[in-house]
This record gives C-alpha cells, structure tokens and sequence, in this order.
C-alpha cells in the first residue's frame, strides 16, 4: 500500500537548501519533495500545506528555527535535522538517537541516513517532544509582539495584543479582529505567528489563529471536522485536524 | 593591501629553551639528571653508599652533589686530590716540625682535611643548614675536638716519661692555656668562613630561585596570552561559519557556479587577515574594518539579500587602537542574533565617529529586535573585559536598544593621550 513518500526541506541560505535538493534527487530518487522553504515559517505553513512524511530541517533559521517547526510538527513526520560543524544541539540529538545531517552533506552520510528512513517509515515516527523542549529552554527568544499597527484609510490604529480574538490569513495580508473592530495588516500570517507567544495564540488551522482566552468551546461537527465557538461572539472558527488535539476533551 | 601576515603562528614564547636555562631549580625533571658512571669497585661502592643521600636531597643539591662527584672523578679533578694530598702533607710535615710526633701529626692533619672539605662542601650545597645556633653547634663541636686532639697529643708525648700525677696535670694545664687562644682564634676564624660561605651561597640561591620564579611567571603569562589568543582565535573563526560557508562552496563548486571562485577568495583572505590580526596585541580600526567588510562579503553571498550594510570610518579615527577582533565580534553578534533570525533580515551599520576625547564605534542592526531584559552573551562580555584591560576604566561597550526597535552595541574609545593624563 505504500503511498508515496514526500519531503519538505527547509533551509534560509539558498546554496546548502540547492545541495541537499540535488544529493536527495541522487541519493533517493523515489522520494518526491513537495516543498523548499526559505525559513521556518514557510517549512511551517508548508508542512500544514502539504503533509509531507519527511521534513529535512536547518537548526537555525529566521521565523521559527528547526527546532520549533519540529516541536510544532509533533511527531506528525520523520524530522531530519540539518545543522552545520558546531551546534551546542549535536550532543543531545546524539544522546538522543536523533537524525541529523552535517552540512556540507556528503553523499556517503545521507545514504546512511536515507536508508534508516526507509526502515522506520512504517513506524510512527520518533517522539522528540521531550528532547526539544530541553533545547529550546536555553534559547533567547525574541519578545513577543506588544502592540500591532494597523493602517485603516488615513489613520494609523495602535492594536493591543492581548485585545485581538483572531487572526486570519488573507492571502499576502492578516485580517485582525479585536474586541472594537477589525483591520487588515500587510503581514503574512505566518510570519506573524512566530511574534506572538505560543502560550496564548492558539493556531487551529493554517489559516486562524486565535486568543485561546477568547475561546468559548470546541465542537465536534462530524467526523474529521471540529469548530470553535468564541465568547460573546457569533463567529465560528474551523479546528483543523492538526490542531485537534489541542482540544483533548474530545 | 591586506593586513593579514603571513600564516606563522607566533604564538610559541614558552621554548624548551627557556625551562632549560632556568636550570634545576625549576625541578621539572628531577630524573633528568644522569647518575655518574661507575668505572671502578671503588667508585661502585660509592655510589652505593651515597645513593640513600643522593635520594634524601632536593633535586638542585642532588644536581650540585653530582657535579662536584664528577669532577672529582674526572683529570680535572686530580688536580684537588693532589692539592689535598699537598695540604695533609705540609701541614703534617709542619707539625712535625713543631715537634709533635709523626702519627699523630698525621692523624690531626688528615682528620682536619677531610672535615674542612666535608663541611666546605655541606656549606656549599646545603647553606640552609648552617646559620644561627646550629653554626656555634658545630664550632663547639670542632673547638672540643682539637682540645682532644691537644690533649691526646699531651698524652702520648708523657706517656713514657715517668712523671708524678701532678707535674702532668701542670704540663696538660700548660700546654692547654698556651693553645687556647690559638684554640680561639681558630676556631672564631673557621666559624667566620663557614658563616660568610653558607651566607653567600644562601643569597645565591635565594637570587637563583627569585630568578627561576621570575622566569616561570614570565612563562605562566606567556602562555596564559598564548592561549587567550588561541582561544579568541576558535572564537572568531567559528566552525559553524566556516561549515556554512563551505557547504555554500560546496554547492557552488558542484554546480560550477560563477560565484564559488570569488567566495572562496574572500574566504581565504577572511582566515589570512584573522590569523594575521590575532597574532597583534593591538589593531588599527581601520584594519579592524577591513576584516568585518571580508566577514560582511562573505555573509552576503550566503544571505544575499537579507544582508545589507553600510561601513562609515572617517579618515580621522582610522589608526584608533583596539584589541583585535573586537570589531568582528560585534559584527558576528550582530549577524547571528539580529540579521539571521529576522524573516526579512536587515541593514548592519557599522559607524566610528570622532567625539570629545576618543572614538564611539557602533554596529547598529535592524533585524530582530533584542528581547526586553538584554541578556549578554559571553562574546560581548569578553569585548568588554578586552577594552578594559587596553583602554582603562574609561572604556564602555553597552548593548542596547534604541527607540526605533533596532539593537546597537556602541563601544567608547578613548584617546591614550587622555588616559595618560589621569
């Protein structure tokens, strides 16, 4: 029955994301890679997109480094992290049988790597939950986004944070809807989602991301699909089924 | 022009030379020292005899010891024997003279050869030993010998003269008022000499060891710079930059890209100019600029154009001293915690201005924004401690956030004429 296996590979510099393209196509030609990403947001929005069974991921990239796209992933792929010579996280993914390649990616390691993938694809995958957790914890993280300016006609809005219910992706733009209104922002939800902190922004589906203090319940509509209802409002957000779990009454 | 020198790592000031001019007091190898050949049973039982005291003695006695065994064992060394054996025989020669009779002259003569050489060599090698109570000791010691000698001689010059009991004790009473001030004299003399030897010898050895210790925190510092520099240098040239680079390389190499050729220029004259700079104590600005503007091609061709930077250096602070690698420092820094993590990356500026007093370099970046509470890493905190220690109190390097959102280290620099004057 095996179904096809495909890959996201995500990288920020443009040669070392080329060369470990070309070696994939050479070292595992059955392997279709459905996505390339410049950065951890798009590997994040991309494997939403695309669901891909293997995700080649760079430890250090802009939006969210390899290690949060993969803590997001949750065990939903096989991760292979991609790091170069020096990285204070080699040590724990060895500790931790973790897959890793070194860049540059010689032709000889990624055989071996490839072929430990091919064993383990009917397995679920590696749960690395723990582990990055542990790396994260000493990481700098940037502050979270306090206040979000809005253009509406000739006025400039200052938006608190904390007083948006959602988020919602409208092609290039974001529309924002706050407790007074909304407006529409030119920044990529995806890319607004690595300013906001985690804890308390909610993303349910590739397109929402949500106030969770602003959420009243979570519905079951039928079988793969869920719904959010929010207080004191009569919109109702769609759960994809990647974010269901956060809703684990159910 | 580059301001790299050529790739000779210089920093070697701790030569074996050095350990071994310090001698053996610096007891880095007791062991070293060879035992002394045995060519003879005499020289055989010797040596077994005075192995337990050779064992017993410090490492630079034990050395000294040696020294004079050998020479003593050597052709040079004929020549103290046959002074000896010259002393024992005059001074016998003169006693008998005096009228004291031939055996016994033989005996005190030979007697006091061997503890005048004995001791003249224990002043020498242990001078410790001889001071304060334990120098009268000994003096006493020696006086009561003599008067045993003087009185033995008494003895068996009457022995078979048939004298009363009391006419003796007269003749010893005599003989013995007559030698003591001789007795004295003599015995105060010897003292002196053996007083002012281990006195002077002590001071030697005192000079010796401040000197050997003088030398090994010469060496200790040495070292210390050598290996601060060997440590900055794994610090400036980290391997995750040069893997990045080189897995660019990589790519540009297999794909015969027109971009490999110049990059990996730029990467070698990078590695030529740090390794040249690191060897200094110090470095001009505008050297320190030239090496970020390498750094900041390189980082361009792998970030394109996420990077976007801006150098301004007047003519007028281009010979500013500061420690080397500093700038860089601050370039990385900025590089890896504001340009890389922004989606969008940024502009890096890099600007030294003329104020009152001294230079203000800053490398402004407008990437991603530094969280609320500045935490420093250890590279900043280690620029810091480096600016301390070349420009006084007066040096600053802050890192901060200014009102637009964009992160600034800022260093102050100020003139050593200034410095000076306070």
């Amino acid at each position: 029955m095996s179904a096809m296996t495909t890959a996201l590979v995500a990288d920020d510099e443009e040669a070392p994301r080329e060369q470990l393209l070309a070696a994939l196509v050479r070292g595992w030609p059955e392997l279709r890679i459905v996505a390339a990403a410049a950065n951890g947001s798009d590997a994040w929005d991309a494997f939403l997109e695309h669901e891909p069974t293997v995700c080649f991921l760079d430890i250090r990239m802009p939006g969210l480094t390899g290690l949060e796209v993969a803590q997001r992933i949750r065990g939903r792929a096989h991760v292979v992290f991609v790091t170069a010579h020096g990285d204070h996280a080699l040590d724990a993914f060895d500790a931790g049988a973790v897959d890793y390649l070194m860049k540059p990616v010689e032709a000889e390691r990624l055989g071996r790597a490839i072929e430990r993938l091919q064993q383990r694809l009917n397995q679920p995958p590696a749960d690395l939950q723990g582990l990055i957790g542990s790396l994260l914890g000493g990481l700098r993280k940037p502050a979270p986004l306090d206040v979000i300016q809005a253009g509406v006609g000739r006025e400039v809005k200052l938006i608190r944070v904390e007083d948006v219910v959602y988020f919602e992706s409208d092609a290039r733009y974001t529309r924002v809807v706050h407790a007074e209104g909304d407006a529409l922002i030119r920044l990529p939800l995806k890319e607004l989602l690595t300013q906001l902190d985690a804890e308390r922004f909610w993303q349910i589906h590739r397109s929402v991301i949500v106030n969770q203090r602003c959420i009243a319940s979570a519905l079951r509509v039928d079988e793969g699909q869920m719904v959010v209802t929010l207080r004191g409002r009569s919109e109702r957000l769609p759960v994809s089924r990647h974010f269901q779990g956060l809703f684990k009454g159910l | 022009m580059t301001a790299g020198g050529p790739f000779a790592p210089g920093c070697r000031p701790f030569t074996a030379r050095r350990h071994q001019a310090a001698g053996p007091l610096l007891r880095l190898r007791p062991m070293a020292v060879p035992l002394p050949v045995a060519h003879n049973r005499f020289q055989r039982w010797y040596f077994r005899w005075a192995a337990p005291y050779y064992a017993r003695m410090a490492p630079e006695v034990r050395a000294q010891a040696e020294a004079i065994d050998r020479l003593l064992y050597s052709r040079r060394g004929l020549w103290v024997w046959l002074g000896l054996a010259l002393g024992v025989a005059g001074g016998t020669a003169g006693l008998v003279a005096a009228g004291v009779s031939f055996a016994p002259a033989l005996l005190l003569t030979l007697s006091l050869a061997v503890c005048l050489t004995v001791g003249g060599v224990s002043v020498w090698l242990m001078p410790q030993r001889y001071s304060g109570r334990r120098l009268w000791r000994i003096a006493l010691i020696m006086m009561l010998g003599t008067y045993a000698g003087v009185f033995a001689s008494v003895v068996s010059k009457t022995w078979s003269s048939a004298m009363s009991g009391e006419q003796w004790l007269q003749t010893l009473g005599a003989v013995l008022w007559r030698a003591t001030p001789f007795q004295l004299l003599a015995g105060l003399a010897l003292m002196l000499v053996m007083w002012g030897t281990a006195a002077a010898r002590r001071y030697a050895l005192q000079q010796e060891l401040a000197q050997s210790r003088l030398e090994q925190e010469r060496d200790a510092a040495a070292r210390q710079a050598a290996e601060a520099r060997l440590k900055l240098l794994q610090v400036q040239i980290q391997p995750h930059f040069l893997f990045n680079t080189l897995a660019t390389l990589q790519h540009w190499v297999d794909t015969r890209d027109a971009r490999g050729g110049p990059l990996l220029a730029s990467l070698t004259s990078f590695l030529r100019q740090s390794v040249g700079l690191l060897e200094k104590d110090s470095a001009t600005l505008a050297q320190e600029a030239e090496l970020a503007q390498t750094y900041l091609g390189i980082m361009q061709a792998r970030l394109g154009p996420r990077l976007r930077h801006e150098i301004v250096l007047p003519a007028d602070v281009a010979d500013t001293a500061l420690p080397p690698g500093l700038l860089l420092t601050l370039v990385e820094n900025a590089i890896e915690h504001g340009i890389e993590p922004a989606l969008h990356g940024g502009l890096l500026r890099i600007e030294a201005r003329r104020g009152d007093g001294g230079v203000e370099l800053s490398v402004r970046n407008g990437g991603a924004p530094l969280a609320a509470p500045v935490v420093e890493g250890v590279g900043l905190r280690n620029s810091r401690e480096r600016l301390a220690g070349r420009h006084g109190a007066q040096a600053r390097l802050e890192l901060l956030r200014d009102p637009l959102g964009e992160t600034l280290a800022r260093a102050w620099l100020p003139d050593p004429s200034q410095e000076q004057g306070r």
